[in-house]
């Protein structure tokens, strides 16, 4: 099932395409390194839980592990304040393309620009196209990375195309890296 | 002698003119023969003209700059390349120049004015062919009437043009100038022109402005000369489903946009007797204007339900004219043994062209099956062909199907490998495999649920899809066929434009925010998901009574749909523009009507100058009338030129996800103090005015998202206390109502304590002082963003 394909065959990109990532270790690295990460959730994420877990759940786990700020778009919000927790702020896809290409655009004045950013949870043309903006608008430097079940072309680095157990087994991972020392 | 006076007396702006002399006596001349071309007579109608005549690609720059600030481009470049000249292809991503020196910007801004150069040109295309006809059947001198309470008949026109027309000939006038004006825009998308982003986006506002003024010449030239009704909210109710076509008659399915065959086709049924012996249907706008000329005729569905009523068998001739035609309709119809007439030189579709050929000829050719079928330019001829071989070929087709049966898909389905291959080439994603391996267990109810979110499009049957040889979409056809012979609704058919009466009744209600606002449900049926959904967010304001206007494939996927109690909304609501009115306009072409209305609050009800004066209406409409667009299901190039026309006069439109694929949005950022300000225009001082509407052109990544987003982007600087507390109540039960909570942005819209709800005072204070809120000096500015209109006195900072 692994494949590091555009999930959608049509959905061709350009002369570069995202590294597809299969070594967890090599995105908690990122995250511990990175000095302003931060996690996108859009509402796919909110899909019903099954006996391997939900994916809004081990996202909570990898903020609260990391300390990593997550925004969420209207629809997905829900999901996580019926879980206790509270986004860092709530804006629609667009509005989140339109920060991260803004270089003095932050969370809060506590925060800088993100340098490393998670993806998760996007309808998947939304996604490929969210993400190939920020591929040619957003400042030089930042990290994309897209840890949703298939495979996006336009980030730095992809899952690729998993079976939603496999997804939900490298999203484990993750949050049981991340907060270790 | 020559005697002009008779046509100096009428009120045109400007006309072509010949004058023939057969011969002229002077005092030192004599000529036989003479002949005088006068290229424009300019005359006056009550109004003086403003400054913006006929405005060239340039001449509303100054404007559309000013919104394209507020709202930058966003982009999401659907392709990383540009392949369009020889020096390509290039990549012109992360920060690359293409061999031309464009960059990605450039060439996303470029790619918008192209499809809206597109869109705006088939409208026009639509117009002027629709035009030449009906000049030639009612004559240049048809005097336009489109009812007796619209006397404002042509807003669009006359606010762009300068024309008043009163006639059909007027018309072409009209046209002419949109024709010129696309060409210079298609001119700009060469390489080597354009270079700059914005630059291009204003082409793009140009190109929807021009849009509407066609699109307005097109419907008014047909409600008047096709007696369609006139801005009537009591316009028949007619039925659409795919089971609203009789199985038991011979029937004619016509699909496109240019009514004028389908009338020939009703005037032959009706010269001969026939208008209950055969049933005429239609699919996408054709059937909508169809409908407006003869109310016993069927709506098939949206474009969307093309194949699935071909393959389903239901039509025993089809008739093409033009747009949003499968371009595989001859392959679709040959399955099912279904003639295809093709009546639009825009869309031949392979037929041999037998326009001059005897009727009896072309009849006999294809029932012999000598042919697919024909092309004829002829409506008349098209319409007695197309009535002759539907009944010709009823007994002979008896109505065969192109659909398996529940055990046939059983079987077949057993076979399916789970690969997902289908579901990898699905727009919509839709898990056809899952469906496909359920059936195979015997369960067809999966491959049954996803009728309503499949567009249609039959990707998942493409060559080398499937290794097995499954399709997808037939298997879903068939797992719905009894529903498909079941589907059936009604739908209000187009009343045309907004009455003048109307205006004056709620023009006031709108501008003060006391209605708490104007949606335009427009677009195609491309959605994310169920057609339901369109009825669904229609409901929810009907129910609010906002003014929920329509037209085209959104129109009738509104009619789709059926409250709790199982009653549609055109039953359950009124037709009149009117608090909680739904008000199907007509087809694609009547979306004129929706941006009419708003203009025409500006000059029926704010007594703004039209004539000319482009940029004080959309300054003025932008400012206060709290309108939206939602083209939930866009798809086409018609659709984004559509959704220009409305960005220029500053008008938010909203789109479902796949309208990201138009590569770019128009979006505010609400944390910019300083891109809310407007000057007020009795001071001339600049005062913030909060986000309002924060968005030009915004995509929702779910209904319930776009349903949140509407009343937020329905709140204007002018809105009254009152106005500004209804406005906020909608947005804010809304956001409780879809989203748990109240919105963490309602503090940049509470201007003063005044403006808070009632019923949700407590709390929204007890939020507000969570906030850097501070109540405002209550003064509500007369806004504009234009320095001119400061009063005297003023001055404009």
């Amino acid at each position: 099932m692994i494949s590091d394909e555009p999930w959608q065959r049509y959905e061709v990109p350009g002369s570069t395409q995202s590294t597809v990532v299969t070594k967890m270790a090599v995105i908690t690295a990122l995250l511990k390194k990175a000095a302003h990460p931060l996690i996108v959730v859009a509402h796919h994420a909110d899909i019903p839980a099954n006996v391997t877990g939900n994916p809004v759940e081990i996202i909570i786990r990898i903020a609260d592990a990391g300390k990593i700020p997550v925004i969420v778009t209207p629809s997905t919000a829900p999901a996580f304040r019926k879980r206790g927790f509270t986004p860092a702020a709530t804006l629609s896809i667009m509005e989140i393309g339109t920060r991260l290409n803004d270089p003095d655009w932050s969370i809060s004045n506590d925060h800088q620009h993100p340098d490393l950013v998670l993806f998760l949870g996007f309808p998947y043309s939304m996604g490929w196209l969210l993400q190939s903006g920020l591929k040619s608008f957003a400042p030089k430097g930042i990290r994309f990375i897209s840890i949703d079940q298939r495979y996006q072309p336009h980030c730095t680095l992809s899952f690729p195309n998993q079976s939603r157990d496999e997804w939900i087994t490298h999203l484990n991972t993750i949050a049981d890296e991340v907060g270790c020392t | 002698m020559i005697d002009i006076s008779s046509q100096t007396k009428r009120k045109i702006l400007k006309m072509k003119a010949r004058v023939k002399i057969d011969e002229l006596i002077g005092d030192d001349i004599r000529a036989h023969g003479v002949e005088l071309d006068i290229g424009r007579i300019i005359r006056t109608w009550e109004e003086r003209p403003g400054p913006t005549r006929m405005p060239g690609i340039g001449d509303l720059r100054e404007w559309d700059h000013k919104l394209l600030k507020k709202y930058p481009p966003h982009y999401l470049p659907f392709c990383d390349l540009c392949c369009l000249c020889t020096m390509g292809k290039c990549d012109l991503s992360r920060g690359k120049r293409g061999a031309c020196g464009i960059d990605m910007a450039a060439q996303q801004s470029r790619i918008v004015l192209l499809s809206a150069s597109i869109g705006t040109a088939t409208h026009t295309g639509h117009a002027r062919h629709l035009l030449e006809h009906l000049v030639e059947t009612s004559g240049r001198d048809h005097h336009l009437d489109i009812g007796a309470s619209v006397n404002l008949e042509a807003p669009n026109i006359r606010l762009v043009t300068g024309i008043k027309p009163i006639t059909l000939g007027d018309l072409e006038d009209v046209i002419d100038y949109c024709e010129k004006e696309i060409t210079q825009l298609l001119a700009c998308c060469h390489t080597g022109q354009e270079g700059n982003n914005i630059d291009f986006e204003s082409k793009v506002f140009h190109a929807g402005m021009i849009d509407h003024v066609a699109m307005e010449a097109a419907d008014i030239a047909q409600i008047s000369s096709l007696n369609f009704p006139k801005g009537d909210p009591e316009a028949s109710l007619v039925d659409i489903g795919i089971g609203c076509v009789n199985p038991d008659k011979p029937s004619i399915l016509v699909i496109g946009h240019n009514v004028a065959p389908s009338v020939e086709i009703t005037d032959y049924m009706r010269d001969h007797g026939l208008e209950d012996a055969i049933d005429l249907a239609g699919i996408c706008c054709t059937a909508l204007d169809l409908t407006r000329y003869n109310n016993k005729a069927k709506i098939v569905g949206p474009l969307s339900h093309q194949i699935r009523f071909i393959r389903y068998g239901g039509a025993d001739v089809i008739v093409i004219d033009e747009q949003c035609v499968r371009t595989d309709v001859v392959i679709e119809a040959e399955k099912v043994n279904a003639p295809v007439i093709a009546t639009s030189c825009k869309n031949f579709q392979g037929l041999p062209d037998r326009t001059h050929d005897p009727v009896d000829s072309i009849v006999g050719d294809i029932i012999s099956g000598k042919s697919l079928g024909a092309a004829i330019l002829d409506p008349v001829k098209a319409g007695e062909v197309a009535v002759r071989l539907a009944t010709a070929m009823f007994p002979k087709r008896k109505k065969f199907r192109a659909i398996p049966d529940e055990a046939t898909i059983a079987a077949a389905a057993k076979s399916c490998g789970g690969c997902d291959n289908c579901r990898r080439v699905c727009p919509n994603d839709l898990p056809l495999a899952e469906a496909i391996t359920a059936a195979g267990k015997g369960n067809l109810s999966l491959l049954g649920e996803l009728y309503e979110s499949c567009i249609g499009c039959t990707r998942c049957e493409g060559e080398g899809v499937c290794a097995k040889g499954l399709m997808p979409h037939t298997m879903i056809l068939g797992a719905s066929r009894i529903r498909m012979g079941k589907e059936k609704f009604r739908v209000r058919c187009g009343r045309g434009p907004i009455q003048d009466t109307e205006i004056r009744a709620v023009g006031g209600p709108i501008v003060m925010g006391e209605v708490p606002g104007v949606l335009g449900m427009v677009g195609c049926s491309n959605n994310p998901g169920s057609w339901k959904d369109v009825g669904f967010i229609a409901e929810e304001f009907l129910k609010r009574r906002y003014i929920v206007t329509t037209s085209g494939c959104a129109a009738m996927q509104i009619g789709m749909y059926t409250t709790e109690n199982g009653q549609g909304l055109y039953e359950a609501y009124p037709g009149t523009f009117d608090a909680g009115g739904l008000v199907n306009c007509g087809s694609c072409v009547s979306n004129a009507h929706i941006s009419g209305a708003a203009i025409k609050i500006a000059s029926i009800f704010a007594r703004r100058q039209l004539n000319s004066n482009y940029e004080e209406i959309a300054d003025y409409v932008h400012n206060r009338v709290g309108a939206v667009g939602i083209a939930w299901g866009a798809m086409s190039q018609k659709a984004s030129s559509i959704a220009a026309g409305f960005w220029r006069l500053g008008i938010p439109v909203i789109v479902g996800p796949h309208g990201a694929k138009y590569r770019r949005m128009l979006l505010g950022r609400k944390d910019h103090d300083e891109d809310w300000e407007v000057i007020d225009a009795r001071t001339g001082e600049r005062v913030y005015a909060a986000p309002t509407p924060e968005h030009l052109f915004a995509v929702a990544e779910t209904r319930e998202e776009a349903i949140v987003l509407i009343p937020k982007l329905c709140m204007r600087p002018s809105d009254t206390t009152k106005g500004r507390s209804i406005k906020l109540n909608h947005y804010i039960d809304l956001h409780r109502k879809f989203f748990g909570v109240m919105p963490d942005d309602m503090h940049l819209f509470v201007r003063t304590t005044a403006d808070i709800p009632v019923a949700m005072k407590e709390d929204i204070l007890k939020a507000l002082r969570q906030t850097d809120w501070k109540e405002g000096d209550g003064r509500i500015p007369d806004p504009t963003l234009l320095p001119r209109l400061v009063r005297k006195g003023g001055r404009a900072e």
